[in-house]
Parts: structure tokens; C-alpha cells; sequence
């Protein structure tokens, strides 16, 4: 992509839990201001790769380089500093707080900005604004996933990492999710996200990455997956 | 009527005494995820130093207030020292830990000072009287500043960022620090607020009580934990309720039962309510 360096590198990166190891010499890029999409069969590794790429989980090898700057090991705290917000696929708001609270800790690394950010994620999501006093257990799935990604949002953050974003919604609420992505995306934040809706998430992506049992299986553009007939048997329900 | 009333005044302060002690457990517990048996030689400490810088001369809550402040910092430095090693390493080796550490500080405090009772410099005051009714003015004092704590440790959850980031880090460690939460740093907080309120309740417990010893606040450890774990541990609006009950239930257990069981009324209340809601009163609530 026009030559310019990647804002997220991820070189022969090996993970994993305990003994088990998950991530198999995988490599990623996403380049400035694109949306990229991982997708592959449950297990295949993908939210491990999230928790490896934003500091949850420690690498066993490779590297992972943020706009130049080795962040391989950096604790998570260090890396969402740098301008890289993760929201995962499970337990993604803090349920015992607020709406606005949950804001406020997505903006704790810079509280001046805090008030302004959160208005303009009210803008974004005016269903939060409405409960910004509630409790987050309270909200539905599709305004938790909302605000999840709301909280990720308050940094500005260069780069979002999203792990289903549309897991678990109803399928108005899918196109809308991948709507507003689409809309974060243009304001200048880069985006890597796991979907299981590969299809529809293919038709906002500009590439994307097919996961196997850890490892990397298949790269391109969204047509050329699209276009792909294996794939489109193995992961796209499609029929010959 | 009036001993009943009468008997009211007794049970709010008693009350108050567990609500701050309870509060202060609970915080660490619901950042921690552990409990903390170390925690009523907390308590004891803060009686204990109060009783050694008012012997070397300082006015009663002057010298509350230091060693109040003093017991946080213990309690910080014996949190990294024993606790933060063993944080990786499942509930239970801490828990045993945890004990080890009471026995050690139980036995320090025996070993510098002795462990005959030792009266707490409380000055003697005149009560006020309303009516029949008599109102101690230590029991007031006591009260007061149980009502104080409690709205301090409120507003410092609900209104502070640290507070906010407290009860962050207690719901979801893991979103607490993608989010961009030190939570090693809260931790420490944690620990240093938790046990300066300890400390705190500790004092007021030397204030109820005929004489102070190195056991106290392992003895009262129990009454912590009834109203503790009856509030639903790990919230502190459930603990100042628990306290409540506690109080009042011990209190009028022993003016109207059997005064020489006050401790096995609050395990009696405890029992009672945690075989009709095991997830305490509060459940759901935090
Ligand atoms: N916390 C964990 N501890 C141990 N094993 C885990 C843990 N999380 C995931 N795994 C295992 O790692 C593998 C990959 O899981 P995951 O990365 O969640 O896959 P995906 O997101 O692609 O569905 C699975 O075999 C899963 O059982
Ligand atoms: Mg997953």
C-alpha cells in the first residue's frame, strides 16, 4: 500500500497457553488507514493472536512492531499508551461501572481530553449518551458491543483491534456494526478484526487473512478471498 | 422503651465500628481477590500504636491519625513483601500466607508489648443526657466517624478516578489494563487505603472496649467477616448493610439473651441468613 511502513507488524510470532502452543510462526501487517480482516474455524488461534499483539499474553518468538517500535513482551497498559486499542471478543465492558465510567477508563491515559472524547462518542452511539448513568450489565448485547467499543475509542487510538464485533447480534445489528466501522475507519484509525460473518465483513474489508490451526493459510483483497472457490466451500457457506 | 432505645445507641455505634472494618476488608478483597487473614492485626495495630504515641505524648487523635497512616504503610509493605509474590498462585497458598503473616504480627506485637491488657487512653467525658436516655459521647464520637468513613470511601469510589479505576480493576482486571490501568499501581492504593481503614477501626474498637490486647483484632475477625461476607464480599454497600445487621444483632443479643456470647451472635446471624441467600444480601448489587 503506497509505500508507506506498516502501523502494525507481526513476524513469525509463536504463542500460546502453558504447554499448548496455539500461534505458529504467523506474520500480519496492516498498513496505515486500512481495514483488515482475520477470519478462519473456531480455535484457529485468532483471539490468541489479539491477546499476543496487544501485550495479554507474552510471545514465545517473533516480533511485533507498532509504527516501528518493537512492543513484542510490552505490558498491555504500555501498549494501548501508544496508540493501539484492543477490545476482545468476551467480558468487554466493565459491568459494575457506568456507561460514562466505563468512558472514563478508556480515557484514563488522557483525562483532558476525556469530556470532548466522550461527547463525540455519544454523537457516534446516541443510544449510550441516552444511559450514560446506567450500569453497563444492564445494557443489550448490541449497545455492549457498542460501547466496548466506545471505551476503545477514547484514546484515538492509531490502530483497533476488534475480536467479533458482531458475534451474538441480530442481523440488522450486523450490517449497522460494520457500518460504523466502516465510519471509525474514515476517521483515520486503522482496523484489524476477527469476524465469523466473513462474508459481510470481506465487503468492508480491503484484505484479509485466513487462520488454520495456527497458522497463516491464505492472503489478499477481499475479491481475491471472495473469489477463491476452496475458501469460499471451506468458510463462506457457499455451494458449488 | 428507653432500653431499648438506649440499647439502639450501643448497637449503631458497634455497628459503626464493624461497618468501617468491614469496608476496609472488603475493598482489598474485591481488588485482590483474596482474603486477607492478616487483617485483624491490622485492626490491633492501629490500636496499638495509637497507645504508643500517646504514651510518648501526643493528644488522642493526633496520635490515631498518624498511626492510622502508619498501618497503611505496613500494610503496603507487607502486601508487596508477602502477598504480591504469591498473587499468580491461585487463593490458596495466600491464604495460608496469610495466616502466617497474622501469627507473625500477632506475636510481634505481644513480644514489644507485652501481653497483659492495657487500657486505651480514652478521657474520661461526661455523657450528654436526653430524657432517660444517656448518650456517651465516645459512642457519638465513634458513630460520627463511622458515618464519615463511610461516605469518604463512597465518594471515593463513586467520584474519584482512583476510585473508578479501583472498581475498574475489580471488575475485569484484563479490560482494566488494555484500557490503559496500572493495575499494579492500584493494587498498592488498594492495599494502603484498605489497611489505613483497618487501622482505622482498629482505633474505634480499642474505644468500645475495656482493654486492648495483641488478640483483638484476631478475635474480632470473625464479626468482620459475618457482615462482610453476609454484604456479599467484595462490595462495600453490602458490607456497611452486613455491618448493620451484625451490630445491632450483637448488640441486642447480649442486652436481651445472653451477655457473654456477642461474638457468637454475629456467627449466629451469619449462619441464619447465608442459609436463605448464600450470595449474602446484596447479591447482584455492587
Ligand atoms: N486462556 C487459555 N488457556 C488455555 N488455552 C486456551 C486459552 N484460550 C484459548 N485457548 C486455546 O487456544 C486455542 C485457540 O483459541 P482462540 O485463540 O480463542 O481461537 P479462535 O479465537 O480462533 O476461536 C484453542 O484450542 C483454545 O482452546
Ligand atoms: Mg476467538
Amino acid at each position: 500500500m503506497s509505500g508507506k511502513p506498516p502501523v502494525l507488524q507481526v513476524t513469525g510470532l509463536d504463542a500460546g497457553y502453558g504447554d499448548l502452543q496455539v500461534l505458529h510462526d504467523v506474520n500480519l501487517e496492516v498498513y496505515p488507514g486500512e481495514r483488515v480482516l482475520i477470519f478462519g474455524p473456531n480455535g484457529a488461534g485468532k483471539s490468541t493472536l489479539m491477546k499476543a499483539v496487544s501485550g495479554l499474553i507474552h510471545p514465545w518468538e517473533g516480533a511485533v512492531t507498532f509504527n516501528g517500535r518493537a512492543i513484542t513482551g510490552m505490558p498491555p497498559e504500555k501498549i494501548v499508551s501508544l496508540g493501539m486499542s484492543y477490545v476482545p471478543q468476551l467480558d468487554n465492558v466493565f459491568a459494575n461501572l457506568t456507561i460514562a465510567e466505563n468512558l472514563e477508563i478508556g480515557g484514563v491515559l488522557d483525562r483532558r481530553r476525556t469530556a470532548q472524547r466522550m461527547q463525540e462518542m455519544f454523537e457516534l452511539f446516541p443510544v449510550l449518551g441516552e444511559r450514560r448513568k446506567r450500569m453497563a450489565h444492564t445494557l443489550s448485547g448490541g449497545e455492549r458491543q457498542m460501547l466496548a467499543m466506545a471505551r476503545a475509542l477514547m484514546l484515538k487510538p492509531a490502530l483497533l483491534l476488534l475480536d467479533e464485533p458482531s458475534a451474538g447480534l441480530a442481523p440488522m445489528l450486523v450490517a449497522d456494526t460494520f457500518r460504523r466501522i466502516v465510519a471509525i475507519n474514515e476517521t483515520g484509525t486503522a482496523i484489524l478484526m476477527v469476524e465469523q460473518n466473513a462474508k459481510q465483513a470481506l465487503e468492508i474489508a480491503h484484505r484479509g487473512y485466513v487462520f488454520e490451526t495456527g497458522r497463516n493459510r491464505f492472503e489478499g483483497t477481499g475479491a481475491e478471498i471472495l473469489g477463491n472457490k476452496e475458501l469460499g466451500k471451506l468458510y463462506l457457506g457457499e455451494e458449488e | 422503651m428507653t432500653e431499648f432505645l438506649q440499647t439502639s445507641i450501643f448497637a449503631l455505634a458497634t455497628a459503626g465500628v464493624i461497618a468501617v472494618s468491614a469496608v476496609g476488608l472488603t475493598l482489598s478483597y474485591g481488588v485482590t481477590r483474596f482474603i486477607n487473614f492478616a487483617y485483624g492485626e491490622f485492626l490491633t495495630m492501629g490500636a496499638f500504636f495509637t497507645l504508643i504515641l500517646a504514651g510518648a505524648g501526643l493528644p488522642l487523635v493526633p496520635a490515631a491519625i498518624v498511626a492510622v497512616l502508619l498501618v497503611g504503610l505496613a500494610g503496603v509493605l507487607i502486601a508487596r513483601i508477602f502477598y504480591d509474590p504469591l498473587m499468580s498462585r491461585g487463593p490458596f497458598p495466600l491464604l495460608i500466607t496469610s495466616v502466617g503473616v497474622a501469627f507473625i504480627l500477632q506475636n510481634l506485637l505481644r513480644m514489644f508489648y507485652g501481653s497483659d491488657p492495657k487500657r486505651f487512653p480514652v478521657p474520661l467525658m461526661r455523657p450528654w443526657h436526653i430524657g432517660n436516655l444517656f448518650f456517651p459521647k465516645a459512642q457519638v464520637g465513634i458513630l460520627l466517624v463511622s458515618l464519615g468513613t463511610m461516605l469518604a470511601v463512597h465518594l471515593l469510589l463513586r467520584r474519584t478516578m482512583v476510585g473508578k479505576m479501583m472498581r475498574a480493576a475489580s471488575d475485569n482486571e484484563m479490560l482494566a489494563r488494555v484500557s490503559g490501568v496500572d493495575t499494579r499501581r492500584i493494587i498498592n492504593i488498594t492495599w494502603f487505603i484498605s489497611s489505613l481503614i483497618a487501622g482505622l477501626g482498629g482505633v474505634l474498637l480499642a474505644i468500645t472496649q475495656v482493654a486492648i490486647q495483641p488478640a483483638m483484632g484476631w478475635s474480632f475477625l470473625l464479626v468482620i467477616f459475618a457482615a462482610t461476607l453476609l454484604g456479599g464480599i467484595g462490595r462495600p454497600y453490602g458490607a456497611m448493610l452486613g455491618a448493620i445487621i451484625i451490630g445491632v444483632g450483637m448488640e441486642f443479643g447480649t442486652a436481651y439473651i445472653a451477655a457473654n456470647y456477642t461474638y457468637a451472635f454475629a456467627f449466629a446471624i451469619l449462619v441464619v441468613v447465608l442459609l436463605f441467600r448464600p450470595q449474602g444480601i446484596m447479591g447482584g448489587i455492587t
